[in-house]
């Protein structure tokens, strides 16, 4: 699964990448930057509520960022939540953050997907390359 | 292949890109690299798509600030 190129946005290119979020039988697809400085992936809440999931049983945790704020971010510590990238699925370990009217974009990072694969930046051409990590059996599509 | 030659498509191309401008701030569906659906919240652009028979459309905010990166 190696190259992926860059997407533009407003003049200048991201490394989005496309995801889908797994709650069950139920699942969103979804973007998100691919972020080597988030120790932990984040995404905005209202996927919570394309699954269907109660925020109110939601477990609130503060995290700090990388200004040194605190925000208030959530968890489902009770339910298996998943991400899918191409053909591989494995749990989400990150959390999830209400932006409210401010402005945020879903990031994937270290503890989850930056453990299921060797990822490479080449700003230069604006590739990324996405490979499956060694310590995980490659699936036959 | 060369090296840079991608594998895949940006999940974004520039023609959408440059639709989403317009859009700054909302949530929006996608399907298949096309535009489906604008709305103030992740369920109500769903059921945008949903209502034009896409049932399983990207749905993502379309940053009002692209600029400043998320948490920096």
């Amino acid at each position: 699964m190696p190259w992926y190129e860059y997407s533009p946005s407003s003049g200048s290119s991201k490394p989005f990448v496309e995801v889908r979020l797994w709650h069950g039988a139920k699942s969103v697809r979804l973007i998100a930057l691919v972020d080597s400085g988030a120790d932990a992936s984040l995404l905005n809440i209202q996927y919570g509520d394309l699954l269907d999931l109660d925020k109110g049983a939601a477990q609130s945790v503060p995290s700090i960022v990388a200004s040194g704020e605190e925000i208030a971010t959530y968890r489902w510590p009770g339910l298996l939540l998943e991400l899918q990238f191409e053909q591989e699925r494995f749990p989400f370990e990150g959390s999830f953050v209400d932006f409210g009217a401010g402005d945020g974009e879903n990031l994937v990072g270290r503890r989850d997907f930056f453990q299921r694969f060797v990822i490479q930046f080449w700003d230069t051409a604006e590739l990324m390359n996405i490979d499956l990590s060694p310590d995980y059996p490659r699936s036959v599509p | 292949m060369t090296a840079r030659d991608p594998n895949t498509a940006p999940v974004i191309e520039e023609g959408l890109a440059q639709e989403l401008e317009e859009h700054k701030g909302r949530w929006v569906a996608v399907d298949q690299g096309v535009l489906a659906a604008v709305a103030d919240s992740a369920i109500e652009a769903r059921a945008g798509a949903l209502a034009k028979g896409i049932t399983d459309p990207l749905v993502f905010r379309v940053s009002a600030h692209p600029d400043r990166i998320a948490f920096l």
